[in-house]
């Protein structure tokens, strides 16, 4: 307790005796720099929103609408095959056999599932 | 007949009183923020700054100006190197601002900035730190000159300018650690916890220090007691 008492003492007596201030010129360049670096933070707060907007609509207005946009045919060789089928298909005969035969034969399965032996 | 031309009242009124609050902010500039910041603790202080409240790095200044500055002072010894110390570590709070943590208080961090940009200093310029400061003054004749003076009697001894300059001159005289710690608990009002942090050293050791300071510094001042 002694001891706090005499510390607290000394503590006093040296904040009493200690009153040394820094020189005005560097109050002013401290406190400058601080006016500088919160001036650039609040700009830069106040300028991010708009700068967002306006990237958005740059980038809205820059990009290729959809109905623009070229056929996803990468290959020039799928597109060459595509084209070649599709003239095949138009070129068969579709029309529905005249006679008999050719119908049950074309609503005949030719290759019917084998037995399993497995039926109840 | 002459005729006068005057708007009506009502429309000056209304004009006068919506331009009021900007008449009040041009005539007096952010009282009412300043006002407003000082009641803040450190930590909020801290806060709006980072967000850009400078009014808030203002009142941080203006608390720990002048204890900043007597640290460094008598850390350093020379007033241009405290100078250098002083400016150094209030740049690295406003460049490092968002390093800034509030679980530890405002002033040990400060204190800790002036701890490390002074051993930075003494490295860089390779040189040990000034472990004792010398007194301007032979520090034991002054205590004998003013003991033996009938004006420092012991009833008035502790109101008297030049015991507590006796004093200063004792803590310059201290050791670099037992100074430091003293230091920061005079001039920061650190707890020994932070001065721990501030020093990057042990509870145990802080208290080792200020328990032999505060044994040097009554030895000093002994003949006037």
């Amino acid at each position: 307790m002694a001891m706090n008492d005499d510390m607290d003492e000394l503590l006093r007596l040296y904040r009493h005796a200690s009153n040394e201030a820094p020189a005005a010129r560097l109050d002013a360049r401290i406190l400058g720099a601080a006016d500088r670096a919160a001036s650039m933070r609040r700009w830069s707060r106040r300028i991010a929103w708009p700068a967002a907007i306006a990237a958005s609509l740059l980038l809205w207005t820059m990009w290729p609408a959809p109905g623009h946009r070229s056929p996803l045919t990468t290959d020039p060789m799928a597109a060459h095959d595509a084209g070649r089928v599709r003239s095949e298909l138009q070129q068969m005969d579709v029309t529905p056999p005249r006679n008999d035969v050719d119908r049950f034969l074309l609503s005949t399965n030719l290759h019917p599932q084998p037995e399993t032996g497995n039926a109840l | 007949m002459s005729a006068v031309i005057a708007p009506p009242m009502d429309w000056t009124h209304a004009c006068a009183q919506a331009l009021e609050p900007l008449r009040r902010l041009l005539s007096q500039p952010h009282l009412e923020q300043i006002a407003e910041t000082s009641a803040l603790s450190d930590a909020q202080c801290m806060e709006r700054y980072r967000n850009g409240d400078v009014h808030a790095f203002r009142v941080l200044y203006a608390r720990y100006r002048e204890k900043l500055h007597r640290y460094t002072l008598r850390l350093a010894g020379k007033a241009s190197e405290a100078e250098e110390i002083f400016q150094d570590v209030w740049m690295a709070v406003v460049n490092g601002k968002a390093g800034y943590q509030p679980n530890a208080p405002f002033a040990a961090w400060l204190f800790g900035i002036a701890h490390r940009r002074a051993a930075d200093r003494w490295r860089v310029l390779g040189r040990h730190a000034p472990d004792a400061i010398e007194p301007h003054e032979n520090a034991d004749d002054a205590i004998e000159h003013h003991a033996a003076s009938p004006l420092y009697a012991p009833d008035r001894h502790l109101d008297n300018d030049a015991l507590g300059r006796a004093l200063v001159e004792a803590v310059n005289g201290l050791p670099l650690p037992q100074r430091e710690a003293f230091l920061m608990k005079a001039e920061g009002e650190l707890s020994l916890e932070d001065i721990a942090f501030a020093t990057g050293t042990t509870r145990e050791t802080v208290k080792s220090r200020l328990r032999y300071a505060q044994q040097k510094l009554r030895e000093a001042l002994q003949a006037w007691r």
